[in-house]
């Protein structure tokens, strides 16, 4: 659908990239998860990260949505149960095993955890708000919006300096180049401040023979987006006070992605959520 | 030329040459920049490279190869030339899996779809494994019509090869596949129930029992013949009397492995390829446990050198300690194949050149003797190497090379060796039996992560010892390793088929003793006994063999709680129920470490020439003041992260966070004679 298998993931620098890293980790809340299998609709086994739990003390025919209940209120540490009927996993393990080279990677993996979400014999459940699904939800959009030939190139800065950068190169409607800055060497572009977005875009957009989307920020409003539950007026107060840059001539997905993104219009697949 | 591994590396011709390696991948660099990366590598210090030779790369098309006639990027015989001209000496690793970040591992794609060639789950179905470039199907190491697809490739291959072998060319070791483990898929009823994989079943069990009567006294069943036997798909056994025939599946996992590994080497031997030759573990953290079994793998007669991989952060140095000292223990070279410089691009961590400067040394610390770091150039799906693919020196990660370059070769640690005498064996058997207790197992399933402890059987086997109270194999040898540590012991790891040969290294051998206890091994510990060496066991005496058989392994010692040390032969063996009292055996065998660390971690190492180093490691984030206790008057003579120091029974300093320090110490009597190297 959108990564395709021969994909160039080149120049990355490292130190970027680690900053990369942990803002998506910001953004992939982690949970301790317990985790509760039934064979045929009685409970065999509970396990938490602190080992096999006896199960002596919950009615083995308690309902997933209970078990989740009572394991959240015995384990204040547990923020997420999943519960698993044997059938169901064996199902699932089969469904997914099939001939799929036709498909790209991020294609397989939504046809994977969709049929997972519909089998009612898998579930799980949050003690507070499911988690985003920011990768697949991002791949839906951009299949959606299919930029068929298009380069996005983010770039963070803190205090003036580069924080981090990434340019997705999109082309014939697949994701074909992951890099960041490091690359402008090779098209003999210079690393650009924060100032000089429109020279640089034009630059870039030349360099690739493509239209684009070019986006500056600073650091400051990159956090504030992340923190607050406001993001499409804190988005459109930076673009007013010039904290984040975007060039004209663009498609506008990332004002557009972030807006639908964020107002929950790609949180689906949560089969429960807890309270 | 004959070479051979050796314990300092490489014998070539009568040479010892260190193994100090690292990792570029010729066909996704510029040729154009072949000439100058290789000038680059050198001038960072190495003298050996590695690289893989990607089958999917160079075949076109079935029986259609390109080795640079099409694309120059693919010249593998001018790139092996230009090493030659260089003088860099090349191991070479032509799979047929190598992973390397590659869409379908590097096998062509042709051979991943092809149902014949496919490995099959429990259920009956293909692995699709999920990789984030692209799914694939996992082809079957049991596949008849995968080695013979193999063997076109290696046809090709192998003349290029052959001409190119020292001293006519630069290759000196070949790696026989790579991390030969099912795909990471370690649970025992996951893989493999391929058509050819259950056939090779079959001819595993018959070679073992010869004549089916054998085997159906083991498992009390009336089977007529070998055909009629059906793997396990998960743990079904009520009792312990039917534990041989899950024991056997674990065995034949292994035995898959070790066959894989046997047969790609000897197909390089059949083709005129006879080089030392290697295998590299997966970097998982079961590597001690079935299905991996380096100790038999480096015993059979093909593979002449088992090393595991190691992909760790800074926080999980104990995983890298105890990997180490593993590796010490079973193997004639303790070789880390791939060990991370930089990272695959999806990694979770990028590490820092401090973080990855704490981790090598680390590891050398403990006894790493031979290394191949991965990757040194950088290239495509990678970050983070010392050298780009368009030849840039990558700051910081470029001077910790040139900086641990410097280190080695003053320190001339691969003439030197750890000082222990201490083996800790994982016993393998009962391994097995954890990882066979499970209902059933499943492969990688995207989008969950299920733990495998969640489907663990529930069944009581009537073991007197096993799981009573939670006591396992597992807790048993933690508690036995965490006191060796508190008194600051080192020792070594190892499994239960360490060879003799290497068991008689150790003055002492600790062997975790259970319900039921392998024949075989108990042959080979006792004759490790009675050639002096003293074997301790526990927490229990065992009364049952392997095929769960009575069988009173050390009746002959009347062992218990009242009379827990007998001499035997020339050693001693010692029953302890409980570890607490190790060090006092330990003690009074008169082991004890020469430097000893308070606040810090602490091994020697000794050359023949009695030269002596010392490191010392703070495994933690804040600066600390630490000392080392020692006898006499000495000099620690600095040769990395710390200063000269002169110090009487004892010296003090600071140590950053994360950091691992080394010293080369000169006695008393050197410095009375006025040695003075400052």
């Amino acid at each position: 659908m959108m990564l395709t298998s021969n994909v160039d993931i080149i120049d990355l620098n490292p130190c970027q990239w680690k900053k990369i890293q942990q803002t998506l980790r910001l953004e992939t809340p982690r949970y301790t998860g317990a985790y509760v299998l039934y064979d045929q609709s009685k409970i065999t086994n509970i396990y938490t990260g602190n080992g096999l739990k006896s199960t002596d003390n919950y009615d083995s025919h308690l309902p997933p949505t209970e078990i989740a209940q009572e394991i959240f209120n015995n384990y204040p540490n547990v923020d997420k149960v999943e519960t698993y009927e044997l059938k169901a996993l064996i199902s699932y393990c089969k469904s997914i095993s099939f001939e799929c080279d036709g498909m790209d990677a991020d294609q397989y993996l939504r046809y994977c955890i969709d049929l997972r979400d519909s089998l009612p014999g898998i579930k799980v459940f949050y003690r507070n708000q499911p988690p985003l699904y920011l990768y697949l939800d991002l791949m839906k959009f951009l299949a959606q919006n299919n930029p068929h030939n298009y380069y996005f190139c983010i770039a963070v800065y803190q205090k003036k300096q580069l924080f981090f950068s990434l340019i997705i190169g999109i082309l014939a409607g697949k994701i074909k180049l992951i890099t960041t800055f490091e690359h402008l060497q090779t098209l003999n572009i210079k690393t650009p401040s924060f100032n000089e977005h429109n020279f640089f875009t034009d630059r870039f957009l030349n360099a690739v023979k493509c239209g684009g989307e070019v986006v500056f920020l600073t650091s400051e409003f990159f956090k504030e987006l992340m923190k607050t539950p406001e993001k499409k007026q804190v988005f459109q107060n930076a673009l007013t006070d010039k904290k984040i840059l975007i060039n004209q001539n663009s498609l506008g997905l990332t004002k557009k992605f972030i807006e639908s993104y964020y107002a929950g219009l790609y949180v689906k697949n949560i089969p429960e959520r807890n309270r | 030329m004959k070479i051979n591994f050796c314990t300092g590396g490489l014998n070539i011709g009568g040479k010892i040459e260190p193994i100090y390696c690292g990792s570029v991948h010729y066909w996704r660099l510029d040729f154009k920049l072949w000439n100058k990366i290789l000038d680059n590598v050198k001038k960072l210090g190495f003298k050996m490279i590695e690289t893989y030779i990607p089958w999917q790369v160079h075949e076109l098309e079935k029986e259609i190869f390109d080795f640079g006639e099409i694309d120059k990027n693919k010249d593998i015989n001018l790139f092996l030339e230009l090493c030659q001209r260089k003088s860099l000496k090349v191991i070479i690793r032509p799979g047929p899996h190598i992973n390397a970040e590659m869409t379908y591992f590097g096998y062509p794609q042709r051979i991943v779809v092809d149902p014949e060639i496919q490995a099959l789950t429990s259920f009956g179905t293909p692995y699709i494994m999920p990789h984030f470039i692209k799914q694939f199907p996992v082809p079957s190491y049991a596949s008849n019509k995968f080695y013979e697809e193999v063997a076109i490739y290696f046809d090709a291959l192998a003349p290029l090869l052959k001409d190119k072998i020292y001293p006519n060319g630069p290759i000196i070791a070949i790696q026989s596949d790579n991390e030969t483990t099912y795909f990471f898929m370690l649970g025992p009823y996951i893989l493999d129930y391929s058509k050819d994989s259950l056939s090779l079943y079959k001819s595993f069990l018959k070679e073992k029992y010869t004549r089916i009567e054998e085997l159906n006294l083991k498992y009390g069943t009336h089977f007529e013949s070998f055909n009629d036997i059906t793997p396990p798909t998960g743990f079904t056994a009520k009792t312990a009397k039917e534990l041989p025939y899950f024991f056997d599946w674990c065995e034949y996992k292994e035995y898959q492995i070790i066959y894989a590994n046997r047969k790609i080497s000897k197909m390089w031997k059949d083709r005129g390829i006879n080089l030392p030759t290697f295998h590299n573990m997966a970097a998982d953290e079961q590597y001690y446990l079935t299905p991996y079994d380096p100790s038999l793998l480096e015993e059979s007669k093909f593979i002449n050198l088992v090393g595991i991989d190691c992909y760790n952060t800074k926080e999980e140095f104990k995983e890298i300690k105890n990997r180490v000292k593993f590796m010490s223990g079973i193997s004639a070279l303790p070789f880390i194949p791939e060990f991370g410089s930089g990272s695959w691009w999806s990694r979770e961590t990028t590490l820092s050149p401090d973080e990855e400067e704490f981790i090598y040394l680390y590891a050398y610390m403990y006894g790493l003797k031979a290394v191949n770091f991965y990757m040194i150039v950088e290239r495509e799906r990678w970050q983070g190497s010392p050298i780009t693919r368009a030849n840039k020196n990558r700051g910081e990660f470029y001077n910790l090379f040139a900086k641990l370059g410097r280190f080695l070769a003053d320190s001339k640690l691969e003439e030197m060796e750890r000082a222990r005498e201490i083996v800790l064996i994982r016993n393998y058997d009962l391994g097995r039996l954890k990882m066979l207790s499970v209902i059933t197992d499943f492969p990688k399933l995207p989008g969950l992560d299920i733990p495998s402890e969640l489907f663990t059987s529930r069944v009581d086997l009537g073991f007197k010892y096993l799981n009573k109270e939670g006591f396992s194999e597992e807790t048993w040898v933690m508690h036995m390793a965490e006191l060796l540590e508190g008194g600051k012991i080192d020792f070594d790891y190892a499994n239960s088929h360490i060879s003799l040969n290497k068991l008689n290294k150790y003055k002492i051998a600790i062997l975790p003793t259970f319900d039921f206890i392998n024949r075989e091994l108990t042959a080979k510990f006792l004759q490790y006994i009675q050639q002096g060496g003293v074997l301790i066991i526990g927490p229990g005496i065992p009364y049952l063999d392997s095929n769960m058989k009575t069988y009173h392994a050390f009746a002959e010692f009347d062992l218990d709680n009242n009379s827990p040390v007998t001499e035997y032969g020339d050693g001693r063996i010692i029953f302890l129920q409980k570890p607490n009292s190790v060090l006092d055996i330990i003690r009074e065998l008169n082991i004890r470490s020469e430097f000893m660390g308070h606040g810090v971690e602490v091994t020697s190492f000794y050359s023949p020439t009695e030269r002596k180093l010392v490191f010392a490691a703070n495994p933690k984030e804040p600066l600390i003041r630490a000392n080392i206790k020692f006898s006499g008057e000495k000099f620690f003579k600095a040769l990395i992260n710390c200063n000269d120091i002169k110090g009487s029974d004892s010296i003090e300093f600071n140590i950053k966070g994360y950091t691992v320090c080394a010293w080369e110490v000169f006695d008393d009597a050197d410095v009375k004679r006025g040695y003075n190297r400052s």
